[in-house]
């Protein structure tokens, strides 16, 4: 694992285990504010609402006492007809003003009062019309007592001012306000998009809320307007005249203050996280810099010992010969030969380990490669020191091909290693197996050894570095963790299965490859 | 636009809307200015000569829209239908009058030269019906007007209601209450023209005097009286000096006679009257003209046209058509026979027929992109707007 992927690693268990859980929080604790965010904008536009329905409903009300006022003082004055209609000079909003009799021809009469109203309105009670359009404005015919029996006085009170007071309401930069009349008709509206509708008595989207609402049904805070906006809306009813009022606002700009503060805390949360992570990183980049530092001059330490040890041990042989060679006895000479051959050998293989730590396996020039006849091929170098020692060496290969991919020098090396340590831990006159077995994705080259076996409690520290208890020889302990690198190279493993006084069985498994290559 | 929509046809331009379409295809030879001054449009150049007669030389780019040249004998037909003869020259055409009483000032402008259906204007007729008028452009031209469709709606609220819906893109004569719906709407825009039209109070000159009718104009200068009438929407007058006159010695209670649109400046007049206030009558239409015509009525609010002025004081003169208050001013006459227009104002300011109260303004509601259109000959220059992509 390389340094840059163990740092990685560490600062993503920083983000997993300190940012997370934080990053968690802020993100229920903005929902909460988003939510809570949505419910006041529709408390606001339900105020806004209630208002202008408390205005216009007051409008309303001060147009018929104004009437009720006008009519008490010239309503039984017998030039009542002229003031009446003098006074619409000075109050235009309560449109044509008139004496009501029951000889009044029809033209003169309310057009929107039902003849029981009349009745009622001659007999001195005051009466009020649906509200209606005309002259593209909302109107509503009243009648109030003129103060003689028999006679109402009676205006089509011009509601413009109401069309007005809604159209003037804006909530932010594209809220508006719709006023409907008991039916759903759009009566006044905000948007001026809308407009065409209140002249044309056309339904919009929100006409069955604004009538479910006169009926008592209560309407949705949350709809789609014409154009298929989301809207957040707030309603109020004026029962007395059947209008509804709606304030709407587009969900997106009425959740912008809750919308920015979650992309604030959210962007903050993420510069936290990336800055957790980066630190995490560099710190981790650090420490393992001096863990590396340190790792290294306790492996060169350990290196030192293993070489001042076996080099101090070979020139200790040496000197041995060279005192032997000094007698001049020409009956050591053969000895003193076959003694420096011996130590000639094994200084080579003690070289040998060390430049096998030295070659990298590089991917991309991997080659196929078929285990049983590897394995046969690692049997043969292995033969001649198999002799010396008495040990067999046989090959049990598998019933079909086991093809892998790998660098053959390195792969032979790891085999070699595997099948040299089985040799020297064989007794004389046993045998070591070289099993090819295939489980899987994976072919491997099991060793088999009929040794005395390894104690347990070295077998998990068996491919560290440096950890062989050997002596004998050239050991550093350097072996068995160079199999390991090697066999991770090649996205491999190597495992060992030991019984104390039975033997051991070491395993190089390496990927399958899926069918047998073909060699152009 | 409302109301019925009248075949297209060659008449002088008149208050219908296929008249206004007229103006998108046919083209006079001149039009009357402010001042009376002739303005060439088919002409490249008119002369208005002391015989009162016209010479004007003809625009050598003129054609019809078959493409083919307007010749000397387009214009004298086309004259000739309108008591106006033409007489080749060189290279102009003598226009002269066979009705010497009416200025050729006022005879000429409203004659469109043609052959037979074909016009010089920017437009011709593609299509129309008792519904809708189509004109298509002439020649294309890119960001401009391509074609036009006069509707004819029912009503003026549904007209607007259209307008605003966008099924149409231009609404003239609008009301100027509505506007506030247009308010808020980016696609349609505001236009204000000057309008022919004035707001007035008019006198029957049989029942009150010189000086009582100097009185009423002076006294109806009030500007509450316009505010109360139409609010804010109508500019007053270019007023002349104050006249002091006891003009309301001997005068009784005065009745004013309105059509039902007029009421409320009806109401307002009678107000301003004070106790010399008498009985309002509104009347619909039919009535009120035969109140006129009985001269049944002491003061009448009405809107005639006053543009050109030229045109105004001809309505003045004794016996004229159009002088249906039955007015008659020898001075005036005289000024008119001498087509001395400035005089003739002069002897009607100080003898007045009417008081004028204030001058509405023409209100129309456009697609926003539409642009460069000028305030003067607005239908006429349609071929002229230019739209914005």
């Amino acid at each position: 694992m390389t340094r840059k992927r163990i740092a990685v690693l560490l600062a993503v268990l920083v983000v997993l285990c300190g940012v997370l859980p934080v990053v968690l929080l802020a993100g229920a604790s903005l929902e909460v504010l988003q939510r809570r965010g949505e419910r006041a904008s529709k408390e606001a536009l339900e105020a806004v609402a209630t208002q202008a329905a408390a205005r216009i409903s007051a409008y309303v009300a001060q147009q018929l006492e104004m009437l009720r006022t006008l009519a008490m003082a010239v309503g039984s004055e017998a030039d009542a007809e002229r003031r009446l209609r003098d006074a619409n000079l000075d109050a235009p909003s309560l449109g044509r003003l008139r004496i009501v009799t029951g000889d009044s021809p029809s033209a003169d009469l309310p057009r929107n009062l039902t003849p029981g109203q009349r009745e009622k309105a001659l007999a001195g009670e005051e009466v009020v019309s649906p509200t209606y359009v005309v002259d593209l404005a909302p109107a509503m015919d009243a009648c109030v007592p003129s103060g003689v029996a028999g006679r109402a006085v009676c205006a089509t009170l011009d509601l413009l001012e109401l069309q007005r007071q809604v159209q003037r309401i804006r909530i932010g930069a594209q809220g508006y306000a719709l006023a409907f009349d008991r039916s759903g008709r759009l009566l006044a509206a905000g948007d001026g998009a809308l407009r065409a509708a209140v002249l044309a008595g056309d339904p919009i989207a929100e006409s069955a809320a604004a009538a479910g609402l006169a009926k008592g049904t209560p309407a949705p805070q949350r709809l789609r307007n014409r154009e298929g906006s989301d809207m957040l809306a707030g309603w109020a009813a004026l029962p007395d005249l059947g209008w509804s009022i709606a304030v709407e606002q587009p969900a997106h700009e009425a959740l912008r203050g809750a919308r920015d503060a979650l992309l604030v805390l959210g962007l903050g949360a993420l510069a936290t996280l990336l800055l957790s992570v980066s630190l995490g990183y560099v710190q981790a980049r650090k420490m393992l810099v001096a863990l590396e530092l340190e790792e290294r001059f306790r492996t060169a330490g350990q290196l030192a010992a293993g070489i001042t040890h076996d080099l101090g041990h070979r020139l200790t042989i040496l000197q041995q010969i060279e005192q032997l060679a000094a007698t001049g006895d020409p009956d050591y000479m053969p000895r003193i030969k076959d003694s420096l051959a011996a130590e000639v050998s094994t200084i080579r293989r003690f070289v040998a380990d060390f430049s096998d730590l030295t070659r990298e396996a590089d991917p991309a020039e991997f080659l196929p490669l078929e285990l049983n006849a590897f394995a046969s091929s690692v049997q043969g170098n292995a033969r001649a020191y198999a002799a010396e020692t008495g040990v067999q060496v046989e090959v049990e290969p598998s019933p079909s091909e086991a093809w892998v991919r790998g660098d053959r020098f390195l792969l032979e090396r790891a085999a070699l290693n595997l099948t040299r340590n089985a040799i020297e831990a064989s007794p004389p006159g046993s045998r070591v197996r070289l099993r090819v077995v295939r489980e899987g994705s994976m072919a491997a080259l099991q060793v088999e050894d009929q040794g005395q076996g390894i104690a347990a409690n070295r077998l998990p520290a068996l491919f560290e570095s440096f950890s062989s208890t050997k002596r004998t020889g050239a050991h550093v302990g350097m072996g068995l963790p160079n199999v390991r690198r090697i066999a991770v190279a090649h996205d491999g493993t190597v495992s060992v299965k030991s019984t104390v006084g039975a033997g051991s069985v070491f395993t190089l498994a390496l990927p399958v490859q899926s069918s047998s290559p073909s060699f152009s | 636009m409302s109301g019925r929509l009248d075949p297209i046809d060659l008449k002088p331009a008149g208050e219908n809307w296929a008249s206004r379409a007229a103006e998108l295809v046919f083209e006079p030879l001149v039009v009357l200015g402010n001042a009376g001054e002739l303005i060439p449009v088919l002409a490249a150049r008119a002369e208005l000569l002391p015989s009162r007669a016209v010479r004007v030389w003809l625009r050598t780019d003129a054609t019809f829209s078959d493409n083919s040249q307007v010749t000397f004998e387009d214009v004298a037909r086309s004259l000739a239908g309108h008591h106006l003869r033409a007489t080749k020259e060189d290279s102009s055409i003598l226009i002269e009058p066979d009705d010497a009483a009416t200025p050729i000032e006022l005879q000429l402008p409203p004659v469109y030269i043609h052959r037979a259906e074909l016009g010089t204007g920017g437009f011709m007729l593609a299509e129309q019906d008792q519904s809708h008028i189509v004109l298509r452009r002439r020649v294309p031209s890119p960001g401009r007007i391509a074609s036009v469709s006069f509707i004819a709606y029912k009503s003026p609220q549904e007209a607007f209601a259209h307008t605003l819906k966008g099924d149409a893109d231009l609404l003239p004569d609008v009301d100027p209450r509505w506007l506030e719906f247009i308010e808020g709407v980016a696609r349609l825009r505001v236009m204000r023209t000057p309008s022919p039209y004035a707001n007035v109070v008019a006198f029957n000159v049989s029942r009150l005097s010189r000086e009582e009718r100097i009185w009423l104009v002076e006294l109806f200068r009030s500007d509450e009286m316009r505010k109360l009438a139409f609010g804010d929407d109508c500019a007053p007058p270019e007023q002349g000096p104050e006249r002091k006159t006891d003009g309301a010695g001997g005068m009784t209670r005065l009745d004013v006679l309105a059509v039902p649109i007029f009421e409320r400046f009806a109401l307002a007049i009678r107000r301003t009257l004070g106790e010399r206030g008498g009985a309002v009558r509104i009347q619909p239409q039919r009535e009120f003209f035969n109140a006129i015509k009985a001269r049944e009525f002491d003061l009448v609010a009405a809107r005639p046209r006053i543009w050109p002025p030229i045109m105004a004081v001809q309505s003045s003169r004794t016996g004229a058509p159009t002088n249906v208050l039955g007015y008659s001013n020898p001075l005036v006459d005289a000024a008119l026979d001498a087509q001395n227009w400035a005089a003739a104002q002069r002897a009607l300011d100080d003898d007045p027929p009417a008081a004028v109260i204030c001058k509405p303004e023409a209100i129309i509601v456009m697609d926003s992109r539409i642009k460069n259109v000028p305030n003067l000959r607005f239908w006429a220059s349609v071929a002229q707007w230019e739209v914005r992509q």
